[in-house]
């Protein structure tokens, strides 16, 4: 381990010291700080799973009612049953912080004016098969869309977790490692030089008798 | 408009009808193990498919429409009364309307979903739309937009092109029946309005749709009242069945849309039975030489071998079950 192009001085010796002493403090409250963003990661990771499979599953299911409902009808005819959508859905995406991670907080707001009407398209080109499908999809979106926040949050946190490990690392394999050597040394050299100054000074005072 | 002056347009068709795909092709097409094989089956027939393109894109549309597109620019430059032709194309052309009136109200370019199907070109829908006038088109078609940019003017309801649109499509479709007063014709347009009605009850029952919502879709051309509909629908799908079609010519092929406990209406099957209904009454013209029933049965004919071809492919494309596929397929003419 390659220690600190320093001086040897007192003045660096404490200053080194206090370096360590913060990286210590540093690295303590950082690999906290990653066991802590670990367990959450987990926590999420494991409702992503559940989420994702619950998700794929139906939408597999619907989107494969969706294709058998389409094939009985002319691809114009539900492109245009669907060109204007019935209800309109605002996203307000506000920022919570985990572990001073800022991951987004959704909230999906359906425009109940739009609401008012029952009718979300034509019922003469379209059949019941397509009713049942979007009805299937309809009840998805809402777990798509949390699966959205989810990930997204998950994403966030594992760049995180990667940085933090990165630090927690480098403090831990390098940059304290090397004060303590860099300290070591320095108070190696100081009491060297206490000794050739003892012996100095024994010296000379030899000389004078 | 005598019987006799269909005799040209008749002897053409039966031409035509031994281009129309067999069982043998379907079952070809059924067994096929991929998209590519079921396409394969098709080249011998008269649609003119491009496999490369259809295998890359999977645009089926394309090639099917453009097959009844001829075919319906044909008969209506051979059939002596245009209207007979127009039963089949009013469903494009208010498809179209309803395009061109979402594109008005919402300011979206909508133009890649028109079909070019139907007596009159889209250029004079458009007109009618922008306008609001037309010295060409049906009276019912005209009162039929105008009332929908009203009620959007008013209201600012999107929805409005829908209700209208299929609404009118009917009226007009009752219109052409009458004026035709061929007995067949109007018992297909009778049972195709009162199938049709029965079918959107079952829909609506089954998404729990209010009175006034049956109220909005249900057409008033059909031979059952619509408050008759109505008022049996609260007692569910199976009472407005029991009450009110078991008297039809056709209540013997409705048994199968009764689901096994007997309490619902399986619409899927429903759908399915009003083109078997229908296919029952082209029967006769199988052997007619004169008037517009040939006409009307190669029309259907056509289209439902359109509807499965697309079924087919869709569900090759798509690996669903031969048997999905199967139970869903369309009367096959000549079977």
């Amino acid at each position: 381990m390659a220690r600190l192009n320093v001086k040897p001085t007192r003045m660096e010796l404490s200053n080194l010291k206090d370096r360590l002493s913060i990286s210590t403090r540093g690295h303590k409250l950082l690999k906290d700080k990653q066991d802590e963003l670990m367990r959450q990661f987990i926590v999420l990771i494991r409702k992503n799973n559940e989420l994702r499979d619950e998700v794929e599953t139906e939408l597999t299911e619907s989107m494969r009612a969706f294709v058998i409902a389409k094939s009985l009808l002319n691809e114009s005819f539900i492109e245009e049953l669907f060109s204007v959508p019935d209800t309109s859905v605002t996203l307000d995406i506000q920022e919570k912080n985990i572990m001073s991670v800022m991951v987004p907080e959704m909230n999906f707001t359906v425009d109940e004016d739009d609401k008012e009407s029952e009718m979300k398209y034509g019922l003469l080109n379209s059949n019941s098969e397509l009713d049942d499908s979007i009805d299937r999809i309809s009840v998805i979106l809402p777990k798509l869309l949390k699966l959205s926040e989810i990930e997204k949050t998950c994403q966030l946190m594992a760049d995180e977790i990667e940085k933090t490990r990165r630090r927690v690392n480098a403090l831990e394999y390098l940059k304290i490692p090397q004060l303590k050597e860099t300290i070591h040394y320095i108070q190696m050299k100081l009491e060297e030089d206490e000794r050739a100054n003892i012996t100095r000074i024994m010296k000379v005072k030899d000389m004078g008798q | 408009m005598q019987d006799t002056q269909y005799k040209g347009v008749n002897t053409l068709l039966r031409v035509y009808e031994t281009q129309l795909l067999t069982r043998e092709d379907y079952e070809k097409m059924l067994r096929a193990e991929n998209l590519s094989e079921a396409l394969e089956a098709l080249k011998s027939t008269e649609y003119l498919i491009d496999e490369q393109e259809l295998l890359e894109h999977k645009t089926f549309d394309g090639f099917l429409m453009q097959r009844l597109k001829n075919l319906y620019e044909e008969l209506y430059s051979v059939t002596p009364d245009s209207e007979v032709v127009q039963i089949y194309t009013l469903r494009y052309t208010y498809h179209n309307l309803k395009v061109l009136l979402k594109q008005k109200f919402t300011d979206q370019d909508l133009e890649h979903l028109l079909i070019h199907i139907g007596k009159y070109p889209v250029s004079t829908l458009r007109h009618l739309v922008n306008t609001g006038q037309s010295d060409e088109l049906n009276p019912i078609m005209i009162e039929g937009v105008t009332g929908a940019i009203e009620d959007f003017e008013t209201y600012g309801r999107l929805e409005t092109a829908d209700v209208f649109m299929d609404t009118y499509y009917y009226k007009h479709m009752r219109a052409i029946t009458d004026r035709l007063n061929n007995a067949t014709i109007t018992k297909m347009a009778d049972a195709m309005i009162d199938l049709d009605n029965l079918s959107t009850v079952v829909r609506s029952i089954n998404q729990n749709k209010s009175r006034s919502f049956l109220h909005t879709v249900l057409s008033s051309s059909g031979t059952i009242p619509k408050k008759a509909l109505i008022d049996a629908a609260d007692d569910g799908a199976i009472n407005v069945l029991n009450s009110l079609y078991l008297d039809k010519t056709y209540s013997k092929r409705l048994e199968a849309v009764v689901v096994e406990s007997k309490d619902n209406i399986n619409p899927m099957v429903l759908d399915k039975v009003i083109d078997e209904i229908v296919d029952d009454l082209m029967e006769e013209a199988k052997y007619q030489a004169f008037g517009p029933m040939p006409v009307m049965a190669f029309m259907f004919a056509i289209e439902k071998e359109v509807t499965n071809i697309r079924l087919i492919l869709v569900g090759k494309d798509n690996q669903i079950d031969e048997d999905i596929i199967r139970e869903r397929m369309r009367p096959i003419y000549g079977s």
